[in-house]
């Protein structure tokens, strides 16, 4: 025998009124839920910490992110003259962005002539370098084969000291420093030219990159022509030149999707590549990469910054899919350092952004082009 | 802020997308037009009181529980429209497209027991033109449209109902109705390569449209009604936000516009629901001065300079307007299990857009609306069949809009322009009940 | 009078309601708490409103009226390399109608459902190629489901059921003209105007569903689900002016972008339910998804802007070629379901069933060794449920009352993406996640 509840204490009316409510607040509450369902546009997510291996590409800086507020970014240190930027992560701390960054600078008085000291600039957040930093200079011109000029600055730290390899007329130097502003060099050139290396043509070596891999030899790029050599040495003064032509040369990068003319992409270096710059780097899961950023010039006369790279410290490298900066800014050697959120970058670039014949000046970037850097101080 | 007309037409100043060609626009439902369903569209688009089936998920919801049986229907419906706008700078034919679609509608008696026997019925009622859920186009005011009529009708109707018989004569009910909008963002910007890149991201959000109403019998014969329509809109919207190119420096473009727009309104209605002869006189007001009109600013002033001299969209001035409804319909028994139905209607529509004799060119005309309709209801011993077929005829007053003399001679719609013309509707829909 | 009965209702399903459309978060976390508690595995075993996604056919079946509706949530927690992407939850009321009935002597049944998403109906994204995303999960699962079908029961052991899918496409032209102030002038004192010439389109695409009475016992059904996907098509021209106080360039740019989102490839389902028990079944699906066919959602665009400097100080950036679509590769799978529902407590007035469920989504995405970066991995989810049906509980509710209540727990097991190229600015990665969905539907049937 079934039994149902049922309200029969009620008077009839009350509990026809009782039900119709109930009924109605449900319908109600349905409708009022239906209604509110669908009709907000919140900003999506899903793209937070996606993969990113921080190595480009690269945008330039904004204004606001770097002192004083009123600076045209995207300039690090606008003096007239200054290039070849290398910046060296002055306590090898990855999770602080304290730099000094070695640049080449030309006579004040002659900004467009070629280089004829190296100078250091500090910023404990990578950006706040001050242009008018007294006593900046760490190198000059002492050595005959130099001829007057030295410049390209490529630093690194080899245990306890600073090593400091740069170009001058008669090939690729090196000094040694315990603090990295006070150098001592070796007399004579550490690579000069070789007229038994075709693709070299005769030409000095210049604008050197040298990184120490992790057997703790080290690895040397370097211009000759219009490529990128490598070579190698043990001591980081002995060096052997590795064969089987250039590392880097003015090729068309493969192109995406289809190796055709075309090609979604733009050729960035098939005219001419300089301004190599080596570091080392791990990837997510753990591989040991050797990056090789560069300076690339195309048919159309742009300058892009550009990167090749291979996995362990030997063998072919592979070009990116594209530019890690592209032509807007003219961005020819560039410099890299990684650090645990972002990495900042830093090139030459003409003072005048709408003149690319300027005077050069150092401009900065960083990647992911997704952080946001805080004005420092803040 | 006093509105600012466009800018002057100096020489490369401005370029104008379209300058007398004709286009259209559209703003609010082919309901709100024609009204909804076949009985209903027959009898001058009357029903708060007189109607019955799926249509009441529209015309009352309280009627909705009149319905005792578990009805589906399915239909179509078109509209073919002949608009004109004669002038030297005016299109002539405004070329107008046609309008087809599905109706669909279902009535669901809720089967509880108690003081609730045969007291609920749920409702739903759709139409779904043929290759559009919402057409917007939210065009620049001088160029020659028929904004109100138009392509209104490109429109999906959504509608959900829910009618109670709360006894003594009594009925209320309720529902909804649902468009589609959409809000966009498109960010232009340097990509990391150093070239204008851009992202878009594009959503479609839903908008609804209250609908409530209440119907109370004067005896066995007579019944008035009353019916509340919120206001259903449906916003085009896409923010282009312009970061990092290089030297050009330009606030975010606000992109938006009021595609389709139903205005709140109520309708008001006397029946007589027995008997062969059937009748129905309603009113209908609509709250058309809240209307904003299509076009938004493109740039928005910023909270601190909300006085900023960002051009303003000219201002539309419509006005509310009432419409009076008649409705007729002969019920005959032609056998045992044939009923035939004869209907017939009238309503006036009057516009609620002013002249336009500013720089803009939004044409509307109010209309004499003449329907007529026919029904075939087959039941027991017959299969539970019906067949409702109807007829509209809309006829446009004509109208003259007259330039203001300080505009150009060279401006479209200048210096008059006369606008006329007409639109036929008609459908048929099927219902079975199961 | 059987075959006209069924020659008009399937001149109905023809001209068709819209129908029910396979969407993404039905795929990924189901539809209706008993269905979801089960794994899915109902090919052969649904007749409430959630028959309208997983088999029309099922309809059919309804023992009367029911009305349903409830509520659900799914939290996604989804990392790479160990940090949380932060994809959007899933949460939406759900709900629908069954209404069984008959044609000139022919059972048929009409049904209604739709899953609302609490905030927008559908988003589309228009992404690079190369820019990573969680393929699966991100973008696709933000949704509206809408359907309505009909299903008929010809014969004593065969039910049939259709409809047809109903999904909005957006299409947009955009016009702005005018002059651009741009600094040292003020740019909100721009004179611009815009226009907008859009449309939601109308995508219909079918429905099928089929299922056969082997025997009081055990029950096969067989679905159809068509491809799906949300084109966005998409033109802005801006032309005019950019300046300030009297100087004044020409300047246009011009975007066109068209973009494939939330694309459901084809899929055919397969299944059987055996009871094997008369307070126990048990349920076995096997999904064959077409994922070769995948269209990844990236915006095929064009974009130029121009602007005649005239020797003014201004730097504008190039134009970019026209970006091209890859295709992505994936593979055809097959994905197996199994449920399991037993009446843990009946008496007339009462029944508790308890239910659980298992599902393997094996990804069809390959190793994404080179340029592009759809982030996925296997989907194992583990599925508990259980439900109260009351019956003839009050003299104004004749029929059944039900709550159902559902947890469905997603493993997606580390998966690692070595990439070929040392120079990849996406570089290696692990990829891994969790789900936790949540849901509860309330039903009254009569």
């Amino acid at each position: 025998m079934t039994r149902r509840l049922s309200a029969s204490f009620l008077p009839h009316h009350a509990r026809a009124a009782a039900v119709f409510l109930f009924i109605g607040a449900g319908a109600a509450g349905v409708a009022l839920a239906v209604n509110a369902c669908g009709v907000r546009a919140p900003d999506s997510h899903g793209d937070e910490n996606l993969p990113n291996a921080k190595a480009g590409p690269f945008r330039v800086l904004r204004a606001g992110e770097a002192p004083p507020q009123d600076r045209t970014m995207p300039y690090a240190l606008r003096r007239k003259g200054t290039r070849d930027p290398c910046a060296l992560d002055i306590d090898g701390n990855p999770a602080t962005p304290d730099v000094r960054l070695y640049v080449a600078a030309s006579d004040r008085s002659y900004p467009d002539g070629p280089p004829v000291a190296i100078l250091a600039f500090e910023a404990a957040d990578g950006r706040s370098f001050d242009p008018k930093t007294e006593d900046a200079t760490v190198l000059v011109p002492s050595e005959a084969w130099e001829e007057g000029r030295v410049g390209a600055p490529s630093v690194l730290r080899v245990g306890n000291q600073v090593w400091m390899y740069y170009d001058a007329a008669g090939g690729i130097g090196l000094a040694r420093s315990d603090d990295g502003l006070h150098f001592t060099k070796v007399p004579t050139p550490v690579l000069t030219a070789d007229a038994a290396v075709a693709w070299e043509a005769g030409a000095t070596p210049s604008e050197p990159s040298v990184v120490q891999v992790d057997d703790g030899s080290f690895r040397m790029f370097y211009v000759a022509a219009s490529s990128i050599g490598e070579a190698r040495s043990l001591d980081g003064e002995r060096w052997e030149r590795v064969t089987g032509g250039p590392a880097i040369s003015p090729v068309a990068p493969p192109d995406f999707p289809t190796p055709d003319a075309d090609s979604v992409y733009e050729p960035i270096d098939d005219v001419r590549v300089s301004g190599p710059f080596a570091v080392m780097g791990t990837s997510s899961l753990g591989r040991r990469i050797l990056r090789v950023y560069y300076a690339g010039l195309n048919r159309i006369g742009l300058w892009s910054l550009g990167l090749a790279a291979r996995y362990d410290g030997d063998g072919v490298l592979q070009r990116a899919y594209g530019p890690v900066l592209g032509n807007l800014y003219a961005p020819k050697g560039p410099s890299v350092v990684f650090f645990d959120d972002f990495t900042l970058l830093w090139f030459t670039a003409p003072e005048d952004r709408t003149k690319p014949d300027s005077a050069p000046a150092i401009g900065e970037g960083v990647a992911p082009a997704t952080v946001s850097l805080q004005l420092p101080g803040l | 802020m006093s509105p600012k007309g466009p800018p002057p037409l100096a020489a490369g100043a401005l370029m104008l997308a379209v300058c007398v060609a004709p286009a259209r626009s559209a703003i609010a439902s082919a309901e709100d037009l024609f009204g909804y369903g076949p009985a209903s569209q027959a009898m001058g688009m009357t029903g708060t009181a007189a109607g019955s089936g799926f249509e009441t998920v529209y015309t009352n919801p309280a009627l909705l529980c009149l319905s005792h049986e578990r009805k589906l229907s399915l239909g179509f419906t078109g509209a073919h429209y002949a608009l004109y706008a004669d002038g030297p700078l005016a299109p002539g034919d405004m070329h107008i497209q046609s309008v087809r679609g599905i109706v669909i509608g279902a009535t669901l008696p809720m089967g509880f027991g108690g003081v609730l026997r045969d007291r609920l019925t749920l409702g739903v009622g759709f139409f779904t033109p043929t290759d559009v859920v919402v057409r917007g186009r939210v065009l620049y005011p001088e160029t020659p449209q028929f904004g109100v009529l138009g392509e209104r009708a490109q429109s999906v109707a959504l509608q959900l109902g829910l009618g109670a018989n709360l006894g003594h004569g009594l009925r209320a009910g309720g529902g909804f109705a649902a468009l589609a909008a959409i809000a966009g963002k498109v960010l232009v910007a340097t990509n990391e390569s150093g070239q204008v890149g851009t992202k878009v991201d594009d959503q479609l959000i839903a908008t609804y449209g209250p609908i409530l109403g209440v119907s109370y019998d004067l005896g066995p014969d007579y019944r008035v009604g009353a019916t509340y329509r919120g206001v259903l809109d449906a916003r085009f919207a896409v923010e282009i936000v312009v970061r990092d190119l290089g030297s050009l420096e330009v606030p975010p473009f606000n992109i938006a516009g009021i595609a389709q727009y139903d205005p709140r309104q109520i309708q008001l209605e006397a029946a007589r629901v027995t008997g062969p002869w059937r009748a129905a006189i309603a009113l209908t007001w609509r709250d058309w001065s809240a209307y904003p009109g299509p076009p938004e600013p493109t740039v928005l002033c910023p909270g601190d300079k909300p006085d900023c001299a960002a051009l303003r969209p000219p201002p539309f001035n419509f006005h509310d307007t009432f419409s009076p409804r008649l409705g007729v319909e002969h019920v005959r028994d032609a056998a045992s299990g044939v009923a035939l139905h004869l209907r017939g209607g009238y309503a006036f529509e009057p516009s609620p857009a002013p002249q336009q004799s500013r720089e803009s060119n939004f044409y509307d005309n109010s209309r004499h609306v003449l329907t007529a309709g026919y029904g075939l209801h087959l039941s027991d011993p017959l299969p539970p069949i019906t067949l409702d077929l109807f007829t509209q005829l809309h006829l446009l007053l004509p109208r003259t809009h007259t330039k203001d003399a300080d505009i150009p001679a060279d401006h479209p719609g200048a210096p008059s322009t006369k606008t006329h013309g007409s639109i036929v509707v008609g459908g048929l829909v099927l219902g079975v009940a199961i | 009078m059987r075959s006209s009965a069924l020659a008009v209702a399937c001149a109905a399903v023809l001209i068709a309601a819209p129908g029910s459309v396979r969407a993404n978060p039905l795929d990924t976390f189901g539809f209706g708490s008993r269905e979801s508690a089960m794994g899915g595995a109902v090919v052969a075993d649904t007749w409430s409103f959630a028959a309208n996604y997983y088999n029309p056919a099922g309809l059919i079946s309804a023992p009367g009226t029911q009305m349903s509706v409830g509520y659900f949530h799914a939290a996604q927690h989804l990392q790479v390399n160990g940090l949380d992407n932060n994809v959007d939850p899933v949460r939406g009321i759900v709900g629908g109608l069954v209404v069984p009935g008959k044609l000139l002597g022919l059972p048929l049944a009409f049904g209604v459902a739709v899953h609302l998403p609490d905030d927008r109906l559908s988003r589309v994204h228009s992404l690079k190629d190369e820019a990573p995303r969680w393929e699966m999960y991100d973008n696709r699962s933000q949704l509206l489901f809408i359907a309505t079908n009909l299903a008929i029961r010809p014969v004593d052991w065969l039910d049939i059921g259709g409809g047809v899918a109903y999904l909005a496409a957006t299409r947009a032209r955009m016009d702005i003209s005018g002059f651009a102030v741009i600094p040292p002038g003020d740019p909100y004192d721009s004179q611009l105007r815009h226009e907008v010439d859009g449309d939601l389109t109308t995508v219909r695409f079918p429905l099928l569903g089929v299922r056969i009475h082997l025997s009081d016992r055990v029950h096969i059904g067989l679905a159809y689900r068509g491809e799906s996907k949300l084109d966005l098509k998409f033109s802005a021209y801006l032309h005019g002016q950019v300046g300030y106080d009297l100087i004044r360039v020409p300047a246009t740019y011009s975007l066109e972008s068209h973009t494939y989102d939330v694309f459901h490839p084809r899929q055919a389902v397969l299944g059987a339910t055996w009871l094997f028990h008369p307070r126990a079944r048990v349920g076995l699906d096997l999904t064959w998804i077409d994922w070769s066919s995948y269209e990844r959602p990236i915006s095929n665009s064009s974009t130029r802007l121009d602007v005649d400097t005239g020797g003014l100080p201004l730097v504008i950036p190039p134009s970019p070629k026209p970006t091209v679509a890859v295709d992505p590769g994936f593979h055809d799978r097959i994905q197996p379901r199994v449920g399991v529902e037993l009446i843990a407590v009946r008496c007339a007035h009462f029944a508790l069933p308890v239910r659980a469920g298992y599902v393997w989504d094996p990804s069809p995405v390959p190793d994404q060794v080179g340029n592009t970066n759809s982030i996925d991995t296997d989907r194992h989810t583990f599925s508990l449920g259980a439900g109260v049906k009351l019956t003839a509980l009050l003299e104004e509710i004749p029929g059944d009352i039900t709550v159902d209540v559902h947890a469905a727990y997603s493993v997606l097991p580390a998966r690692k993406v070595y990439k070929e190229n040392p120079a990849d600015f996406v570089g290696d990665y692990e990829a891994s996640g969790n789900m936790l969905a949540l849901g509860a539907t309330l039903g009254l049937g009569f």
